[in-house]
């Protein structure tokens, strides 16, 4: 079979295209290289275990698997980001130049536009679709919101397909009533909380410098509303994430425990993207893969040892990495697949219609460059947008078992590259992965992960991270709805349809 | 070896007063740069300048009048860029 | 054999060997430097290429010096570009040719049409002509139409 391997902590190690690994010793890998190793040598059976040796037995197992560890080209774009404003009134430090003041006017999708991009969402072939609502802060265009989720669940009554709705927002902005309603319709919310109220306030800017009290007691009304619903706490919970910039660096720990605190049983550690933004603010909050490694590792290091205390607690990153190491699941996220989600996973509808590869191809747009618009709902039906060289163009930079670098990386089989950043970063699609930070990143991750996997207990901690349980039942309407005032313009929403469960990840 | 062309085109009215030194001719490898790379890149000047492409010998030789005076010291290098962006299209 | 360097007034002249910079590596290395240098392209007797990078700022001399380094390595990323390009052409028209049936319906019918299911996809198999690089397939201008792509697959 096709090996590759990489030097890791003074040993080697094997990966296949399946993601099965194998560490070797220095000695038996150069003999492996050299042809000098034979049949009865010990490593030969490890070899022969880990389908890194050719025969055909071998060959069909591990085309099967590769199969599955490629689902994601079979089922065609599932997420579709909406969104339904520019005007926010947060004014974070590290926020993209599309963001626009709250009481701003000509930045909301109209119901025009919200019509036709779902005529693009469900002219989609994927089978689950998921329309995530951003912004700027998308419950700021509510009536918009609501009109999508009751016209949307009306269009697919009856029909095979399943749609599935989800809230990316600040929170600050929701009403009680708004807060049950979205519980009512089974939308997943996702927010921000950077880490403990001075470091969150300080980055996540708000009149009255609040923003982390009110974010957190959203959550609570959230959690109240799910409980008077008896739904299961371990499955109905708001998702939240950090935005790691410049400030965080200096607090893993602090960071962590504040998730710990709020009862979150995952973290998400994401890094500052230079999409969107100007020079000026990403010499303020950026920094280098270097440190935002250190940063990372420290946070994984007290993770870890938590769980060692007893503590359920796992990070995001981490989780999507182990599931392609230790698993032949998919867990499909846009920027870890072979070709990458652009376009043929994800689109991206601006409030304006114009719709873009995917949300960080459009925050390229907001800095004036509309190389990754494929089009505009209001010109363009699904088939055309997907005919888009660009989008043809962004499969083939993405697809890294095809790149210099990428295909000969012993990673390729976990990872994937992100053309938007590398055009951002690089100048070109492809990326020049020794000078590219994203890169970087990735290796310093995976390396990290694969030296602790190595250690006695880990693997079990590790494949417990990849467990993801099934939450479709929370997000499901709750009972039938009455058509909504707001949305008189269309046709009244039908009784929803039951979606049956699914094993969809939210 | 194509034959010599001129594809001589007037600058527009608003420029004709306005032409001054004209930048020196560019001249290039004929084995390098295409006469449709060439051709596409003067379509995409020509509001900028006249411009003659013309062959000669073994090179095309580009000449510029009519100049707009705030394109002037870059028009023969950004000439060149973009008849190479042009080459890669076509490659 | 390696590429020869020559200091110029503000910038420098690179030579390369065709026999082993091919001329496309050689145009593409030179291509990365429009946005900050007037790049000029020459022949050389001996198949050998000649790239003139005249900088569009001032430049010192150590500036000069780092341009060179940065197109000798642009050139070496380019020839190993081309070089896992070529290998992997048939994986390529696979893997990215699935990707993009999956995402139109239209294509996926004519992809499963009775023809096609009799002779499914293999790593030869380039139905929406991937492995054709896509400036020379969508060169020019964009347009928002619909690429009209054959209906049978068609064999490298
Ligand atoms: S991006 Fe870097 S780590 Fe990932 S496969 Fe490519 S070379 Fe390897
Ligand atoms: S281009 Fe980058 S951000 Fe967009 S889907 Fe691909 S990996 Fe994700």
């Amino acid at each position: 079979m096709p090996v590759r391997w990489r030097e890791v902590g003074g040993r080697v190690l094997l990966t296949n295209d399946a993601g099965d690994y194998l560490w070797l010793d220095r000695a038996p890998f150069e003999a492996l290289a050299a042809g000098t190793l034979k049949p009865g040598h010990p490593v030969w059976a490890e070899l022969a275990r880990s389908n890194m040796l050719h025969d055909p037995e071998t060959e069909a197992r591990v085309v099967e698997r590769i199969r599955r560890r490629s689902g994601h080209l079979q089922v065609g774009p599932t997420l579709h980001i909406v969104v339904l404003t520019l005007r926010c009134n947060h004014a974070c430090t590290y926020c993209h130049a599309s963001r626009q003041p709250e009481k701003r006017a000509g930045f909301d999708m109209s119901l025009d536009t919200a019509a036709r991009v779902l005529d693009v969402i469900l002219a989609s072939p994927a089978p689950d679709l998921t329309i995530e609502f951003q912004g700027g802060e998308p419950a700021l265009n509510f009536p918009v919101l609501r009109w999508f989720v009751e016209e949307g669940r009306r269009r697919v009554a009856g029909g095979s397909r399943r749609l599935w709705f989800s809230l990316v927002s600040n929170l600050s902005t929701l009403t009680p009533a708004q807060i049950e309603w979205l519980v009512d319709q089974g939308v997943a919310v996702c927010t921000s909380i950077d880490g403990p109220a001075e470091l969150h306030d300080r980055h996540r800017r708000i009149a009255g410098g609040d923003s982390h009290r009110r974010t957190r007691a959203a959550m609570a009304r959230f959690d109240a509303a799910y409980r008077r619903r008896r739904l299961d706490p371990s499955l109905a919970y708001v998702n939240a994430l950090v935005t790691v910039s410049r400030g965080s660096l200096a607090q893993p720990e602090a960071i962590v425990d504040e998730y710990v605190r709020m009862g979150q049983k995952v973290i998400h550690l994401r890094p500052l993207n230079p999409f969107g933004m100007g020079r000026k603010i990403w010499a303020r909050e950026g920094y280098t893969a270097e440190e935002f490694l250190r940063f990372w590792t420290r946070a994984l290091d007290h993770i870890i040892e938590l769980n060692r205390q007893g503590v359920e607690m796992a990070e995001k990153m981490a989780s999507l990495l182990l599931t392609r190491i230790l698993t032949d699941d998919n867990p499909n996220y846009a920027d870890l697949r072979s070709p990458c989600g652009a376009a043929i996973g994800q689109l991206a509808y601006n409030h304006d219609g114009r719709v873009y590869t995917c949300d960080e191809g459009r925050m390229v747009g907001a800095m004036g460059d509309d190389l990754f618009c494929i089009g505009d709902v209001h010109r363009h039906g699904y088939a055309e947008l997907i005919a888009h060289p660009t989008v043809g163009s962004l499969c083939v930079s993405s697809c890294l078992e095809c790149l210099p670098g990428c295909a000969d990386c012993a990673y390729a089989p976990y990872c994937g590259v992100c053309p938007v950043y590398n055009y951002i970063e690089q100048g070109d699609l492809v990326a020049r992965p020794a000078t590219n930070d994203r890169c970087k990143m990735m290796l310093g991750m995976l390396d990290y992960l694969f030296q602790r996997l190595a250690e006695p207990g880990l693997p079990d901690l590790f494949r417990r991270w990849t467990e993801v349980r099934d939450r479709s039942s929370v997000f499901e309407p709750r009972r039938p709805r009455r058509p909504s005032p707001r949305a008189k313009a269309r046709p009244a929403a039908a009784p929803p349809r039951r979606a049956k469960k699914g094993a969809r990840r939210a | 070896m194509g034959s010599a062309r001129t594809s001589r085109r007037s600058a527009p009215a608003s420029r004709r007063s306005a032409s001054r030194a004209a930048p020196p001719a560019l001249r290039l490898d004929a084995d390098v740069y295409t006469e449709e790379a060439l051709e596409r890149t003067r379509r995409a000047f020509a509001h900028l300048a006249a411009i003659d492409l013309r062959r000669e010998g073994k090179r095309w030789a580009v000449r510029f009048s009519s100049v707009d005076p705030a394109a002037a010291g870059r028009l023969p290098g950004e000439f060149a860029n973009y008849a190479l962006s042009c080459l890669m299209v076509e490659s | 054999m390696d590429p020869k360097v020559v200091q110029k007034a503000n910038g420098v002249e690179v030579t390369l060997d065709e026999a082993v910079f091919p001329r496309p590596v050689g145009l593409a290395a030179a291509y990365r430097f429009i946005d900050r240098c007037y790049v000029l392209v020459e022949t050389r007797p001996g198949k050998r290429l000649s790239v003139r990078l005249e900088s569009k700022e001032p430049t010192a001399p150590a500036e000069r010096k780092a341009l060179a380094g940065e197109f000798r390595n642009e050139l070496l990323h380019q020839l190993v570009r081309r070089q896992v390009a070529e290998r992997t052409d048939g994986l390529r028209a696979a893997i990215v040719g699935r990707a993009l049936l999956s995402a139109d319906d239209a294509l996926a019918a004519e992809a499963s049409a009775p023809a096609a299911a009799s002779d499914p996809l293999d790593f030869q198999d380039d139905p929406l002509g991937i492995a054709v690089p896509w400036e020379e397939k969508y060169g020019g201008k964009r347009e928002n139409k619909p690429k009209k792509r054959s209906g049978q697959p068609k064999k490298r």
